[in-house]
């Protein structure tokens, strides 16, 4: 969406009459993005359920904060990102305590027919991205799968631009490595 | 990097996205009845318990009334005798000393008046 669209959605849910309208436009605007963004770090769809209604239920708390410096897509690509890593991170915490493996749950529900339209290579190309930390592979999916600048990627993770390249240059290279191996 | 694919995206389950907007809205809209619910709960609550303090402070006068009534009504019936009632108090030899001394007032108090009748 473009600035006017965002500009028309802020003053739809600045009025109170309006509001509700408002911030149904911003969900129809954004979901598939943001569904899409959360899903491809957590893969899984219930959990991709989640986070994305928490993500716009958060955005709706804090609309008001939100002072239109940066786009609406980039201050929801923030929260949404913010979720899936806290998510992830939990479940790796909770992973010390049960035999519930939700890296291994992860990769098996790639196997898992009907989940992913494609071939071998695409299992393949998900599961190496799987072993790479959740941080990386953030960097990686922002990247190169929704094409983003490194000065958005900056502001929606808060890292600096030259920590990105970095990390990026580093997946691609593990990526390439591991692809090349089999 | 033209060596990698595009990565396809995880098939999503059909009209996820039709219905993703109500149930998202469900959750944020309710927000004032849900204040609204918060206080009428805390209100309930309140009668509630005070009329459980009610109930429970007015049952147990109820309960001391009865006692002392039941009481009366075995040593009126003569049920009990003087000494069941001392033997079922603490401090027997003290309330006895105190029937005693109370009487022993009486009696001087009767001397008195009598002493000043002689007047």
């Amino acid at each position: 969406m473009n600035k006017n669209g965002d500009q028309e959605i802020l003053e739809l849910i600045k009025d109170p009459k309006t509001r509700e309208m408002g911030f149904r436009q911003l969900i129809l605007a954004y979901q598939k993005r943001v569904y899409h963004v959360i899903r491809r770090m957590v893969l899984i769809h219930e959990d991709a359920d989640d986070i994305t209604q928490n993500t716009f239920i958060k955005a709706h708390h804090y609309i008001d904060k939100f002072q239109g410096q940066s786009s609406i897509f980039t201050w929801l690509y923030r929260i949404a990102t913010n979720e899936s890593l806290s998510f992830l991170e939990k479940k790796k915490k909770r992973f010390f305590f049960s035999i519930d493996d939700h890296q291994e749950k992860m990769e098996s529900y790639i196997d898992q027919p009907g989940n992913i339209d494609g071939d071998e290579i695409q299992r393949l190309l998900q599961k190496t991205l799987l072993t790479l930390p959740d941080k990386q592979r953030l960097v990686f999916h922002l990247k190169y799968q929704e094409e983003l600048t490194y000065e958005e990627m900056s502001e929606i993770t808060g890292t600096s631009v030259g920590a990105l390249k970095a990390s990026y240059h580093h997946a691609v290279k593990k990526i390439e490595q591991s692809l090349a191996k089999e | 990097m033209q060596k990698l694919p595009k990565i396809q995206d995880f098939k999503v389950p059909e009209n996820y996205f039709d219905s993703l907007p109500d149930n998202i809205m469900d959750k944020v809209s309710p927000q004032r009845s849900f204040y609204w619910m918060k206080y009428a709960a805390a209100a309930a609550i309140l009668v509630v318990s005070l009329g459980v303090w009610q109930f429970n402070s007015s049952s147990s006068q109820y309960e001391a009334i009865s006692m002392d009534e039941e009481v009366n009504l075995f040593i009126e019936s003569q049920y009990w005798t003087a000494e069941d009632v001392l033997s079922m108090v603490d401090n027997p030899e003290e309330i006895l000393d105190q029937i005693i001394a109370e009487e022993m007032v009486y009696e001087v108090d009767i001397v008195d008046e009598n002493d000043q009748n002689w007047y």
